[in-house]
C-alpha cells in the first residue's frame, strides 16, 4: 500500500518522546489517543474559566451546543474601536462565563446558569487588513485554497471576526449570544450564524465499565475518536502556536460546513458505511480491530491479499503521513431540517492547529483528491480565523494586537 | 510552551487563595475606594493601604454608562457599597465629561415615569449597597463633551456631604433602553442648558 502512512498511530505517540511526559488522565490507554473532545460520565463542573494563557472553548471537552457567528467590520470600526470591541466581549464573556450577567444584561435570570458556556474570539484574514494590522497577522493563518469537492456558499463562508460560543444548555447559550450580539452590533455586521450540537451534556455511549465513547454525527458514526488529548505535550504540541511575538499560545481554527447526502446514505447498507470510513458503526472500532481505541492496521489484508481498510476509506486517507498534518477536530452536528427531503443536515467540521497550511492543508488536499466519504458529503460553508492567545483577569482577548 | 490545561480542560479547578485574591482584585477593575479622608472620618480606620482594603469602604462596581453623542445627554449606572459602619450621603457629582452632572431619581408623574433630581441625594445605609439603574436612581449627564463610544472609559467624582470623593469608573455600553424623557419642568428650572434634547431616547447612539 503506497499511500498508506508510514507513521503508526502509536508511533505519533511514542516518537518524539512525547509518551513519558504525556502522563495526564486519559492518556496511556494501550498508547492510544483517547478523544480529547469527550464528555464525561460524571458530570463536569458548569464553569469554565474564560481567563488563562490560551483561549477556553478549544482543549474544553466538547458541550452539547455551539453556536458560530461570523462578522464584517463596519468600515468606520478602526483600530482604536477594534480595541474597545474586544474589552467589552472579554467584558461579557467573564461574566456570562461565570454565570453572572453583563453589565445590563436585559435578562440577567438567564445568565444565573453558564453550563460550561465557553466564547472564543477569532480573527479571520480581513481583520488584520482592514485594520491596517496585517503585520500582526500569524504565520498559522492560511485561506484555503478552493478545492474541487466545494461546493461553498458566500452565506456560510468567511468573516473578518469570529466568535464561537459554546455551551451544555441551549438557553444559556442563546442569551450569551445574544447579549455578544448587542455588544458587537456598533462595530460590525453579521455575516452569517451556524449552530452546531453534539450528544446531550453528559450523554453518553458505555464502552465497557469505564469508558465512554466520542460523540455519535448524523451518519450515525462514532466521530472524533482519534484527536490529540487535552492536557498532554502532544495537544500543546499540535494545538497552540509558538510563533514568536503576541500569537504564543493562540490557534487557529478552520469551519467547513459539510452537508451530508443522508437521503443517499440511506441507501446503504451498514456493511458499505463502514468501508467507506473503515470503522464499525457499533463500536467505532477500526475494520481491523475490536474497540473504538485500537489503532487501524492500515496494512492488513484479507486472506486474498485485499486491504482490510480500503485505500480509499476516510481514515485511510485522512490519517497523517508524517509528524506535522494532524489537528484538534471539534466538530459539531448541524440540522437545519431534518425532517425535509432532501434532508437538511451535516457536520460543522471544525478544527483547531497551530498553523493552517502545514497542518490542515495536507489533509483536505488528500481528503479533496480521494475519499469515498465524499460521495455522500459536500462542502458548502469554509471559513478560517486565528484565535489569539487566552488573558489574564484585567486584560482582554487579542490584547497583543494593540502593544 | 503554553501550558494547555490550564483554565481550558473544561474541568474547572480550584483556585488557590492567593490566586483567588488576583482574580478578585481583577475582575473589578471599576470598583472606586473611598478616600482615605473619609475612611478616616467615617470610620475610625487607623490607616489606609492604598486599594488593599476593600472590607471597610466605600466603592462603585460595575458601572456602566450609555452610548450617546456629543451635545446630548447619557447617564452611569452601578452598584455603590458601604461597607462601613456609618450610613454615608452623596450629595453631588463631578467631573469633566459633561456640561453638568447630577444625582436623579426616576418618579411617576400621573403614571409616566419621569427624572428628577434626588432630593437629598444618594444615601447608602452602613453595610448595604444602592443600585443605579435604568428606570431607577442614576448619575446623570448633561451635555457629554464627547462622543460617548462603546468600549469608552469615563470617571466622575461622586462627592459626600461632610467631604471625601468616590471616583466612579464608567464604561459606555451600547444601550436600548435607558429611554427615560426628562422632566420639562424641572429641566427648566435647574439647568436650562439641556434644552429640547433632554431625553436619553431619540437620539441614535454613536458608534
Ligand atoms: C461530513 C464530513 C466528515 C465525516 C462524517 C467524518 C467522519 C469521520 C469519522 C467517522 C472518523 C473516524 C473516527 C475518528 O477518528 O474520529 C473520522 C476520522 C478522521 N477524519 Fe473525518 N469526517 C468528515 C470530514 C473530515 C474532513 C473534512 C477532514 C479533514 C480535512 C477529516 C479528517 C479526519 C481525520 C484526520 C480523522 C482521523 C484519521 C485517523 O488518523 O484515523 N474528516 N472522520
Ligand atoms: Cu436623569
Amino acid at each position: 500500500m503506497s499511500d498508506r502512512s508510514p507513521v503508526s498511530r502509536r508511533g505519533l505517540l511514542v516518537g518524539g518522546g512525547l509518551a513519558a511526559a504525556a502522563a495526564g488522565a486519559g492518556v496511556g490507554v494501550a498508547g492510544v489517543n483517547v478523544v480529547g473532545a469527550r464528555g464525561d460520565a460524571s458530570a463536569p463542573p458548569p464553569l469554565v474559566d474564560f481567563y488563562g494563557p490560551t483561549q477556553a472553548g478549544i482543549a474544553t471537552g466538547m458541550q452539547a451546543h455551539a453556536v458560530f457567528n461570523a462578522y464584517d467590520l463596519l468600515p468606520e470600526t478602526d483600530a482604536e474601536a477594534a480595541r474597545r470591541l474586544l474589552t467589552l466581549i472579554t467584558d461579557d464573556s467573564a461574566r456570562l462565563t461565570r454565570a453572572e450577567p453583563a453589565l445590563n444584561d436585559q435578562e440577567p435570570y438567564l445568565a444565573t446558569v453558564a453550563a460550561r458556556l465557553t466564547v472564543t474570539v477569532g480573527f479571520g484574514p480581513p481583520w488584520f487588513d482592514k485594520l491596517g494590522m496585517s503585520v500582526k497577522r500569524p504565520a498559522g493563518l492560511t485561506e484555503l485554497p478552493s478545492y474541487k469537492i466545494d461546493r461553498l456558499q458566500p452565506a456560510f463562508s468567511g468573516g473578518d471576526l469570529i466568535l464561537q460560543l459554546c455551551a451544555d444548555d441551549l438557553l444559556v447559550l442563546s442569551h450569551a449570544a445574544r447579549q455578544l450580539t448587542k455588544t458587537v452590533r456598533g462595530f460590525a455586521r453579521l455575516r452569517w450564524s451556524q449552530h452546531g450540537f453534539s450528544r446531550a451534556a453528559g450523554g453518553h455511549v458505555p464502552h465497557g465499565k469505564d469508558r465512554t465513547s466520542a460523540p455519535r454525527n448524523l451518519m450515525g458514526q462514532i466521530d472524533g475518536t482519534v484527536n490529540p488529548v487535552a492536557g498532554t505535550p502532544d495537544f500543546v504540541a499540535v494545538v497552540w502556536s509558538t510563533e514568536p511575538g503576541w500569537f504564543a499560545g493562540g490557534t487557529t481554527m478552520v469551519l467547513r460546513r459539510i452537508r451530508m447526502e443522508l437521503d443517499r446514505w440511506d441507501e446503504l447498507d451498514a456493511i458499505g458505511k463502514e468501508l467507506a470510513v473503515g470503522r464499525r458503526l457499533e463500536t467505532g472500532a477500526p475494520l481491523t480491530g475490536t474497540l473504538e481505541t485500537d489503532a487501524a492496521d492500515f496494512g492488513a489484508t484479507d486472506s486474498s491479499g485485499i486491504p482490510v481498510i480500503p485505500n480509499f476509506a476516510h481514515i485511510a486517507r485522512a490519517a497523517p503521513r508524517e509528524e506535522t498534518d494532524r489537528f484538534l477536530r471539534r466538530p459539531f452536528n448541524y440540522d437545519d431540517s431534518s425532517s425535509t427531503v432532501p434532508t437538511d443536515a451535516g457536520l460543522l467540521f471544525c478544527t483547531f492547529q497551530a498553523s493552517i497550511q502545514k497542518q490542515f492543508m495536507p489533509v483536505q488536499q488528500r481528503l479533496a483528491e480521494l475519499d469515498n466519504l465524499n460521495d455522500w458529503t459536500v462542502p458548502i460553508g469554509s471559513a478560517v480565523c486565528a484565535l489569539p492567545p487566552g488573558c489574564a483577569p484585567g486584560g482582554f482577548v487579542g490584547e497583543g494586537l494593540f502593544s | 510552551m503554553t501550558d494547555a490545561s490550564r483554565g481550558c480542560d473544561g474541568l474547572g479547578r480550584s483556585r488557590n487563595p492567593q490566586e483567588a485574591a488576583i482574580v478578585e482584585r481583577f475582575m473589578k477593575p471599576l470598583r472606586a475606594v473611598v478616600s482615605c479622608f473619609l475612611l478616616l472620618a467615617l470610620a475610625g480606620v487607623a490607616g489606609c493601604q492604598a486599594g488593599a482594603d476593600q472590607s471597610n469602604s466605600v466603592r462603585v462596581q460595575d458601572s456602566y454608562a450609555k452610548v450617546m453623542p456629543k451635545g446630548t445627554m447619557s447617564a452611569i449606572f452601578g452598584v455603590i457599597t458601604n461597607d462601613t459602619d456609618a450610613d454615608v450621603t452623596f450629595e453631588s457629582a463631578s467631573g469633566d465629561v459633561a456640561a453638568a452632572i447630577e444625582l436623579h431619581e426616576m418618579v411617576s408623574d400621573g403614571g409616566t415615569m419621569i427624572m428628577r433630581k434626588k432630593e437629598g441625594g444618594f444615601v447608602v445605609r452602613a453595610g448595604e449597597s444602592l443600585t443605579l439603574d435604568p428606570g431607577g436612581l442614576h448619575i446623570m449627564l448633561i451635555g457629554l463633551k464627547q462622543d460617548l463610544k462603546a468600549g469608552d472609559k469615563i470617571t466622575v467624582t461622586l462627592n459626600l456631604a461632610g467631604g471625601g470623593t468616590v471616583d466612579v469608573e464608567a464604561v459606555a455600553r451600547d444601550m436600548a433602553n435607558a429611554q427615560e424623557s426628562y422632566d420639562p419642568e424641572a429641566q427648566s428650572d435647574d439647568e436650562g442648558g439641556g434644552g429640547s434634547t433632554g431625553a436619553l431616547a431619540g437620539s441614535r447612539p454613536v458608534r
